[in-house]
Formats: structure tokens, C-alpha cells, sequence
């Protein structure tokens, strides 16, 4: 390499350095290695060249560039005019030259980074149309422009080249007919030209490295951007925040709601009782009434003198058995009602819980005891006065006592109207004793009965009354130990679950605090994070405008270093 | 404050009238130089980001799944997408958080909140289509005062900014996801719909794409490998390619070179007007015969014309300009863009503005005519052939509000019930069902009972049944299963919206 001559060395460096203070590895690693490409390249004995068809070459115009490019040299272009693009190597003088061959189409696209070509070779073919615009887009992008004219008619105009020129440091329009490429840059005669011409080349390199950083850059602003417009706004929401009232209001809502419900179910249940137990009216005294109206009889146990009576067993059986029943079922259905009622409170606790956002603990109230139900039936459904009666047994004394009776009334009679001389009279005392024998015999036989009717009616409706008393005592009972039961259980559940509701939500409350406060930090260190970036980036832009304006200066020392060249000799 | 809302398939606006009478679009509550919000959701959990915010945060995040083009599905009767806890989300609620977003903005900026809004739709979305869009507004609690086709906005923002008077006009909208060609005329009374047509899937998200192909065939074979196609690429190139289409769309601009960055690596491209343009050719021409198929319909020849309103970002293809001057080559015409991103959206404020009667008061056209936009008919049997046919009560191209009854009679002596298929249609082989009326029990069922039924087309373009006893004027028991209020699932739907929090603002 010539000594003095303007190189890309320190854009290079100090391109690199400007990546490495940015230090984004996945994206910074591949850009230096671009730069190092680009460096190497300037040391390397080669250089690329682009050559773009404008139109398509026939045959013979094909050999005539290929012998343009090289004569003798065994180069396959490719088909231009299905749109396909090739390369091929050249070695001219021991420099190797690496041609591009390319459709219009495909001209100007390339990788950013990497070597760049010095060299555009634009080839102008029949066929070819608004070419000149195309080309004044891509020129900027190569350090020399050779417009290669194939034929008399189709011609590159004198505007062009002038145009052309300005954006590049060589250009000349030539014909495919006569001379070669390495006319214009061999190795021997244009040593300095080429060497600046490379230089030229790879600053066109590093600014479209340049380039990419800049992408990189909108790309990472854009990043932040969102992220920190993100983080700004959960922040913002966290300060916000009405979790605070909403935790302090929960609990009295909850309270609210379990009393009300709780409330309703006892009151409920209690009602339940009333109307059930009802006399007159209700369904277990209409039963009780029924089982005791079927005691019209019943079972004797005879002893000495009198029979005792007792109500028939299989009605006592049948009066405790349904007794058992039906106030079961009431208390199944009050269990029910009881289950159902907690389900309820549950599940409002669990929407209360999700449109809140607050976790409340699951809510589970523990159940009215069956087993408690069972064991207040057992203690009170039985027979507890047992009822018990008498009939007094009428024998042959109690007959002839009556008659007796009687007989005396007679004599009696008889004293008082003086006549008790009849009494010694037995014309006169034996029939009117037999008489009032007979008498006082059907008498008492038909009144013994009656009032043996009347006792045992008296003592059935004594039967029935103690069965009533029996079914009201168990009515006030159950009512009493039952409703005392369930309504100390409510009670009791309420004051538990609330306790359990405001412990956790006071715990909630604590950890959401903190949690908040810390995620409120966090956010603060993202925001931080997310500003030192900004920062970064922004001094990133910085550095790589000062640059851009110390490469201009470069490309600028390459071009008057270059117009130097061409005085002696000249192209 | 009476607002009106441009949903649009790839940006919405929101805009309303102003003091002075003057339509302003509202801005993004969070960048006062930001108008118009994409129309991107993404749903996370019970939180949504609307706009900006995912297209952001797709930075970060490459792989996340974002809703977009949701409007081209409205009139679909299954959801859009499924979130994580599995929940369907159908167009109209997805378009909900969008339009919920939009009314934050403006009520945000404003200060004041709305208590009525109109929105566009295109002018061609059936009535299906139309009732999504009603259904959108009411899952986001949106006070609605009406429906309004996009040209139509676009031709009112024209008529009020221009002052124009007695003129027939023709607006191409050429939107981001749809076409519409309307023929109206203006005048100081109004605004009268003459013709309009259109093509729901056709719009610049087509050229786009062009673009993108483009670039993806010049990055394989410059890199010789294929980008990686994730959310954030796609979206990459999305915004890329519409860049590109803008640019060469400016005056003299036949090349465009730009550096393009895709899957973490660049390269340079040079793109040529002339390729571009042949790529899009088609489309173009299938707008153009589309828009002849509009004047034919109004009577009318291109020299009738006063004046040609482009409007839609994509109607700014200088190709398209091109082709409309060798159209509509009288001198007197004119070719106008007019704001072509932001002319829906102002005339949407100005149509909210005459809906609730403020018309005058701003010195704006009082009244506005449209027309149906597809026939609309019974789809019965031929006692006779037995054949499948459409029994026409509402024709295509009549003003709106439309109106017609037919009565239609038993065939059974027991039938106690008749089922009636409605349906829109353009061409003959194009049924759209709209919905069944199912009228019944009948309360004396005979052989030949007559049930007059009366369809109506809405000002909105809505199209509502009815079933009559002709000789009592009684209305009979009925269901019509296309009514907003009777479909069932946008019960859940609204659970979903209010349930999610958008873009952490609590709203």
C-alpha cells in the first residue's frame, strides 16, 4: 500500500469504538465484524466489481464484453434476461478482481456491510428503458463508473456521465468494442488510483454499516419507548390504585352479606318450626291428631279388682315412628336449606373476590350436624307420660249391694209413712223384695254398663289428651332444642368465617402493600434502566453523527488526493 | 360531546365538531401528535394493549400473538380468537376494546365525555356486517346515534371544507382493508347517495403485501436465506412496506433506495415505481371497473361528474390518479385529495353533528339521503317449479329509509307457524342471509292464513322484519333471530370487555 494516501483506518477504529461503548452483543458483534471486513479488504490485493445489464445482450454482444472484461478468459455470464445474477473471478496482474454480474433488477440490492465494489461496470444493451434514473440512484454507491456502450445506437448520453460523476470519483463512458477493463486500473500504472479508489469504496462501506447502526438505533428507541410507556403506566396504576378502599370496605360488605343471608335462613327455619308445629293447623299436630283419633280402643290388662287400660301399642308405635319421621324430614330440608344457603354465600364471597381482584380465602361453613339432629330426636320423641287407666271390675256383691240399696230405700220409705209394721210382714217384704230384686238387678245391670261406657269414653279421650300432650311436648321440644341448636350454630359460623375473612384480608392488605411498594421500586429501576438506555442511545447518535462528519472530511481528503492522481498521467 | 369514530381495518380516528364548527380528530392520551390508532388488540389474561402500545411492545416480545384485520370479520357468527383461559373473543368485543381505547382518548383530551358517537362503515357491509359494528358500540357502553359509510363522511367533510355547492360527486375510498365507490350528490340541503359498490377484501393491506413479497425475494437472495417470519418481522415488514408505498407515492419519485432491517440484519434495496405499479395493476383495474359498475348504476357517464374524491392512505398511488384523469377527462373535473387518511374520520364528527340536530348550528348540510346497497327479499319456493327463489321486496340503489310489505300465506290447515328466510344479495347467486322470522303460533291456524310482513331497510342500512295479522293490523308472535338484542352470545362477550383492563388505565 502507498504510503500517505488517505485510508479508511481510523473511520474504521473509530467506528468500532463508537460499537463497543454501545455494547449490544447480539447486534454490535456482527457490525464489527462488517468494519473488520471492511479494513481487511483495503489490505487485500483485490476488489470487487458490480457489472449491471441495462437490457438484455445477445450473443454476440456477450463475447464482445467478455472479451471486454478479459480476452481469453473462460467467464459463463449468466441468463440477464430471465432475471438471474452470477459472479465470476478475475485475475489481472496477479489482482484478482471479483465480478457481479447483474439484471437491472437486481442492481443496488445487497447486504449492508461487507465489501463493498468499487467498481460499476453499467452495460447498456438493446432493449433497455429509463435507465439513466436507475443509474443515477445506485452511482452514489461505487468509487468509479465505467458506462459501457455495446452498439452505435443504444448510447450513454455526455448528461449522464456528468451526472454520474459528481457522486463518484472516476467515470468515463467507453465502447465494448474496443479495449478492456484493465485499460483503467492496472495494478502497475494505477497503483495510487486504485488504492484510493478502494479507500473510496470502503467508505461507502462503513456508511452503510453506519446506516444499519442508525436502524438499530430506531429499533432499540422504539423498544424502550414501549417499554418504558408500559412500565410508566402499571406505575401509574399502582399509585392509583384503589385496592387499599376496596380491602378496607370488604369486610363490612361481607358481613353484610353473611349476616342477611344467615339471618334469613334462621328466621326461616324458625318460621318452618312454627308453621309445622302449628296447633290446628300445622302438618305434625293434624298427624298427631290422626294417629290419637285411632285410639278407640283399648288394651286391657285385667287384674284383681280392676282392668287397667292402656293405649294400644301398635298406635304408640305408630305415633313414634311418624313422629321420627316427618320431623326428620323437617330437619333434612332445614339442612338443606342450610347447605344451600352457605353454597350461596359462598359463591357471592367468590364474585365479590374475582370483581374485586383480591384473593379471598376459600370459604367452606361447616355443616349443621346431622348427628346432632339425630341424637335431640331420640332424646325427644318418645312417649314420656305414658298414658294409663282404670276400669273398676263390678262383681256379684257390688249386684246384690245395688239391690240392697233398694230394699232399704223401700223400708225407709215405708217408716216414714208409718207402715214399718210391713217390714214384719212377709206376705208383704218377700215380693216387694223379689220385685225390687228383679228391678234393681235390670237397673243396675243397664247403669253398670252405661257408666262402664262412660268411664272407658272419659279414659279414651284421656288416652287421646295424653297422646296430644305428647306430640306438643315433643313440638315445643324439638322447636326449642332444635332452633336454639341451629341458630348458635349460625351465629357461631358467622362470627368464625368473618374473624377468618378479616385476618386474611388483613394479611392482604399487608403483603399487597408491599408487594405494591415493591413492584413500585421495580418499576422505578426498569424506568431507570429503560432512561440510562435512552441515554446511551442517545450518545450512541452522538458519536455517529461526529463521525459522519470526520468520514465526509475523509472521503473528501480521498477525492482531492485522487484528483491529484490524475494529473500525471492521466486516464 | 357528539364524537365520530373512522374504524378503520388498519387505523381509527376519533374526531368531533369543535366550537367553531369545525371537525378536529382527537389525539392519543398519550402523544398529542399521535391521531390515528392501529387497529391492533392483543389480550393477555384480563388485560388488553390497544394501538401503539402492541406494536411497541412487540419489540420485546417478537412471538406475541396480535389481532388485527378483525374488522373483515364482522358478520362472521364464531370468535376471532381464543385467550389463555380459553374464552372466545368474536369481533365485535375485540373491536370493543378498541373503540373503549378511542373514547378514553377523547374524552381524555377533551375533558368532557360522549354522550353520542357515529361510526363509519364501508358503504358496501351488509347488514350482518352493520350489525356487529352496533354490537361493538354496545359491548363498549358507547352511546350510539348512528351508522355512517365512509365515502359518505368523506363527501361531507369535502362539501363542508369546500363550501361546495350543486355538485355530483364521486369518492374512491381505497382504504387500508376495503374498497368503496359512491356516487353522490351535494348541495346545500344535503347529502343524496346516488350508486354505490365496493369490495370488502381489497384494499392497500393487498399492496402491502405486494411490497413485502418483494422484499422477502431480494433478502433471499442477497443473504441466501429466509427471514424468520415471527409477529414482530411480519409487523417489520408491514411497516416497511408501507413506507415504501407512501414514498413512491410522492411526486417524481420512480426509485426509492432505502436500507431495510429484518430479522436483525439489513440490507439496501432499490425499488422501482414501475414494478411496483405492475404488481398492483390488477387490483387497480378491478377498482376502476368497479367504480364504472357504480356510474352505469347512477345513470350517469364520467362526463357528469363534477368532481372526484380520492380517499384512503392508498388512493395516493400516483398510478391511480394516472388512471382516473384518463377517465375523467372533461376539463371542468376535478381530482381531489382531501385529507385522504383523516377525511372519514372529520365527517364522521360531522355526521354525529347533524344526527343530533346540530347541524344548523355549525352551518352544516342539514340533512343526508343513502341508499340500499343490496336487494333484499324473502327466499321462498315456487308453488310451480318448486324451485329455490328470492321474492325481491326491497330493491338495490333505494333511498333510505326503505319499506315494503308482502303477505305470505299457509299451505297446511294445521300449520300454526311460518318460517321466513331473510336475505341480502347483489347478484343472483350471492345470498347473504340476513335471518329467520319465525312467526307463530298463529292464533287460528288455517289452510291460506295471511301474514303480511313488513321489511324495512334503516337509515343505518339495518334491516328489521315484521309479522301482521293484515286483517286486524295485530302483530302476530315473532322472533326475529338477527335482532342485536337476541343474540346470545354477545352476553358473554360483554363480560369479557368489561372485565378487561386496557392498556393498565383502568378503563
Amino acid at each position: 500500500m502507498q504510503k500517505n494516501l488517505p485510508t479508511i483506518e481510523k473511520p474504521a477504529i473509530d467506528l468500532l469504538k463508537i460499537l463497543n461503548d454501545w455494547n449490544l452483543p447480539a447486534v454490535t458483534q456482527n457490525l464489527e465484524s462488517d468494519v473488520k471486513a471492511l479494513q481487511s479488504a483495503q489490505l487485500n490485493n483485490g476488489f470487487a466489481v458490480d457489472m449491471v445489464f441495462y437490457g438484455n445482450p445477445d450473443i454476440e454482444k456477450q463475447q464482445q464484453i467478455l472479451k471486454w472484461i478479459k480476452p481469453g478468459e473462460n467467464i459463463a455470464l449468466p441468463d440477464i434476461s430471465s432475471g438471474k445474477d452470477g459472479e465470476a473471478s478475475v485475475s489481472y496482474e496477479g489482482m484478482v478482481v471479483q465480478y457481479r454480474f447483474l439484471p437491472e433488477s437486481m442492481a443496488g440490492i445487497r447486504q449492508a456491510g461487507g465489501m463493498r465494489p468499487v467498481w460499476l461496470i453499467a452495460v447498456l444493451c438493446p432493449g433497455s428503458a429509463s435507465h439513466d434514473e436507475h443509474l443515477k440512484q445506485i452511482a452514489e454507491d461505487y468509487a468509479a463508473i465505467m458506462l459501457l456502450n455495446t452498439d452505435e445506437k443504444n448510447k450513454w448520453s455526455d448528461e449522464l456521465l456528468q451526472s454520474v460523476s459528481e457522486q463518484c470519483l472516476f467515470a468515463k463512458i467507453t465502447n465494448s468494442q474496443s479495449g478492456s477493463f484493465d485499460d483503467f486500473f492496472s495494478p502497475a500504472t494505477h497503483a495510487e488510483q486504485n488504492q484510493l479508489l478502494k479507500a473510496d469504496a470502503g467508505i461507502s462501506g462503513l456508511e452503510t454499516v453506519a446506516k444499519t447502526i442508525s436502524l438499530f438505533i430506531e429499533k432499540e428507541e422504539r423498544g424502550t419507548k414501549g417499554k418504558k410507556a408500559i412500565s410508566q403506566q402499571k406505575l401509574i396504576k399502582l399509585q392509583n390504585s384503589g385496592l387499599g378502599d376496596q380491602l378496607q370496605e370488604l369486610p363490612s360488605k361481607i358481613k353484610n352479606l353473611i349476616n342477611q343471608q344467615l339471618g334469613n335462613l334462621d328466621r326461616g327455619i324458625n318460621e318452618n318450626l312454627v308453621e309445622f308445629f302449628k296447633p290446628k293447623t300445622g302438618e305434625y299436630y293434624n298427624k298427631a291428631k290422626s294417629i290419637a283419633d285411632k285410639i278407640t280402643d283399648f288394651e286391657e290388662i285385667k287384674k284383681s279388682k280392676i282392668v287397667e287400660l292402656v293405649i294400644p301399642p301398635q298406635i304408640i308405635k305408630e305415633f313414634v315412628g311418624e313422629s321420627h319421621r316427618m320431623i326428620y324430614q323437617l330437619i333434612i330440608n332445614n339442612l338443606k336449606s342450610a347447605h344451600d344457603t352457605f353454597a350461596i354465600i359462598e359463591k357471592e364471597i367468590e364474585k365479590i373476590s374475582s370483581s374485586t381482584g383480591i384473593s379471598i380465602p376459600v370459604i367452606s361453613f361447616r355443616a349443621i350436624s346431622d348427628h346432632h339432629a339425630q341424637s335431640i330426636l331420640e332424646n325427644v320423641i318418645d312417649i314420656d307420660k305414658p298414658y294409663s287407666g282404670e276400669l273398676s271390675i263390678k262383681g256379684a256383691y257390688e249386684y246384690f249391694m245395688a239391690v240392697r240399696k233398694y230394699q232399704m230405700l223401700f223400708f225407709m220409705m215405708a217408716s216414714t209413712l208409718g207402715l214399718s209394721f210391713l217390714r214384719n210382714l212377709m206376705v208383704v217384704t218377700i215380693p216387694i223384695t223379689l220385685g225390687l230384686l228383679g228391678f234393681g238387678i235390670y237397673n243396675v245391670m243397664i247403669s253398670v254398663e252405661k257408666e262402664r261406657k262412660d268411664k272407658t269414653e272419659k279414659e279414651l279421650r284421656k288416652a287421646r289428651e295424653s297422646l296430644m300432650n305428647e306430640a306438643k311436648r315433643i313440638s315445643t321440644e324439638i322447636s326449642r332444642q332444635w332452633g336454639r341448636y341451629v341458630s348458635d350454630h349460625l351465629r357461631s359460623e358467622s362470627t368464625h368465617i368473618l374473624d377468618e375473612i378479616e385476618r386474611t384480608l388483613k394479611s392482604i392488605s399487608t403483603n399487597q402493600k408491599k408487594e405494591g411498594d415493591e413492584e413500585k421500586k421495580r418499576l422505578q429501576r426498569l424506568l431507570q434502566g429503560f432512561e440510562q438506555t435512552e441515554r446511551t442511545t442517545e450518545l450512541v447518535k452522538r458519536n455517529l453523527a461526529s463521525w459522519q462528519r470526520l468520514l465526509a472530511k475523509t472521503r473528501n481528503d480521498i477525492k482531492i488526493a485522487f484528483y491529484k492522481t490524475t494529473e500525471n498521467p492521466p486516464l | 360531546m357528539k364524537t365520530g369514530i373512522d374504524l378503520g381495518t388498519t387505523y381509527s380516528l376519533i374526531s368531533h365538531v369543535g366550537h367553531d364548527g369545525r371537525a378536529i380528530l382527537l389525539p392519543d392520551h398519550s402523544n398529542k401528535d399521535i391521531f390515528a390508532t392501529p387497529s391492533v388488540v392483543h389480550i393477555e389474561e384480563n388485560t388488553a394493549l390497544v394501538g401503539h402500545l402492541v406494536e411497541m411492545l412487540m419489540e420485546e416480545k417478537p412471538d406475541m400473538k396480535v389481532l388485527r384485520f378483525f374488522k373483515r370479520n364482522f358478520g362472521i357468527d364464531k370468535p376471532f380468537f381464543y385467550d389463555s383461559n380459553n374464552h372466545g373473543w368474536y369481533p365485535e368485543a375485540i373491536s370493543a376494546l378498541l373503540l373503549k381505547k378511542l373514547r378514553f382518548d377523547a374524552e381524555h383530551f377533551s375533558g368532557g365525555n360522549i354522550d353520542g358517537t357515529v361510526i363509519t362503515v364501508p358503504a358496501h357491509f351488509n347488514d350482518l356486517q352493520r350489525k356487529s359494528v352496533i354490537n361493538a358500540a354496545a359491548l363498549a357502553d358507547l352511546p350510539l346515534l348512528g351508522l355512517v359509510e365512509e365515502p359518505v363522511a368523506a363527501a361531507l367533510h369535502y362539501g363542508v371544507s369546500h363550501k361546495s355547492h350543486d355538485q355530483v360527486l364521486v369518492v374512491y375510498d381505497l382504504g387500508g382493508g376495503t374498497f368503496d365507490v359512491t356516487v353522490l350528490s351535494l348541495d346545500d340541503k344535503g347529502v343524496y347517495v346516488l350508486a354505490k359498490d365496493g369490495h370488502t377484501e381489497l384494499g392497500g393491506k393487498e399492496f402491502d403485501e405486494k411490497i413485502g413479497e418483494f422484499i422477502i425475494d431480494r433478502f433471499m437472495r442477497v443473504t441466501g436465506s429466509e427471514p424468520e417470519l415471527n409477529a414482530y418481522t411480519l409487523l417489520q415488514l408491514r411497516k416497511i412496506s408501507e413506507e415504501i408505498k407512501i414514498e413512491l407515492s410522492l411526486p417524481h419519485v420512480n426509485y426509492l433506495k432505502k436500507s431495510v432491517l429484518l430479522d436483525n440484519r439489513a440490507i439496501e434495496l432499490i425499488i422501482n415505481r414501475r414494478d411496483f405499479e405492475k404488481s398492483i395493476h390488477e387490483a387497480i383495474e378491478q377498482t376502476i371497473a368497479i367504480t364504472m359498475r357504480c356510474l352505469d348504476e347512477a345513470g350517469l357517464k364520467e362526463e357528469n361528474i363534477d368532481a372526484l374524491l380520492l380517499v384512503g392512505g392508498s388512493s395516493m398511488i400516483p398510478y391511480i390518479r394516472e388512471r382516473m384523469r384518463k377517465i375523467f377527462t372533461g376539463g371542468h373535473q376535478k381530482i381531489f385529495y382531501h385529507e385522504p387518511m383523516k377525511a372519514v374520520a372529520y365527517g364522521a364528527g360531522i355526521h354525529a353533528c347533524q344526527l343530533s340536530g346540530d347541524a344548523e348550528k355549525y352551518d352544516l348540510p342539514p340533512e343526508f339521503r343513502g341508499i340500499t346497497g343490496y336487494n333484499i327479499g324473502i327466499r321462498t319456493i315456487n308453488p310451480v317449479t318448486r324451485k329455490v327463489e328470492v321474492d325481491v321486496l326491497i330493491k338495490k340503489s333505494m333511498p333510505l329509509p326503505a319499506r315494503a310489505k308482502r303477505t305470505y300465506y299457509t299451505t297446511k290447515a294445521e300449520q300454526n307457524r311460518i318460517v321466513l328466510d331473510v336475505v341480502q344479495m347483489r347478484e343472483k347467486d350471492n345470498l347473504i342471509q340476513v335471518g329467520k322470522l319465525m312467526v307463530g303460533p298463529l292464533p287460528n291456524p288455517s289452510l291460506n292464513y295471511a301474514v303480511e310482513v313488513t321489511l324495512e331497510n334503516t337509515e343505518d342500512g339495518i334491516i328489521t322484519v315484521s309479522a301482521y295479522d293484515p286483517n286486524t293490523g295485530v302483530e302476530l308472535e315473532q322472533s326475529f333471530n338477527n335482532n342485536p338484542e337476541d343474540m346470545g352470545y354477545l352476553v358473554g362477550q360483554h363480560k369479557l370487555v368489561q372485565e378487561t383492563i386496557i392498556n393498565n388505565l383502568g378503563i
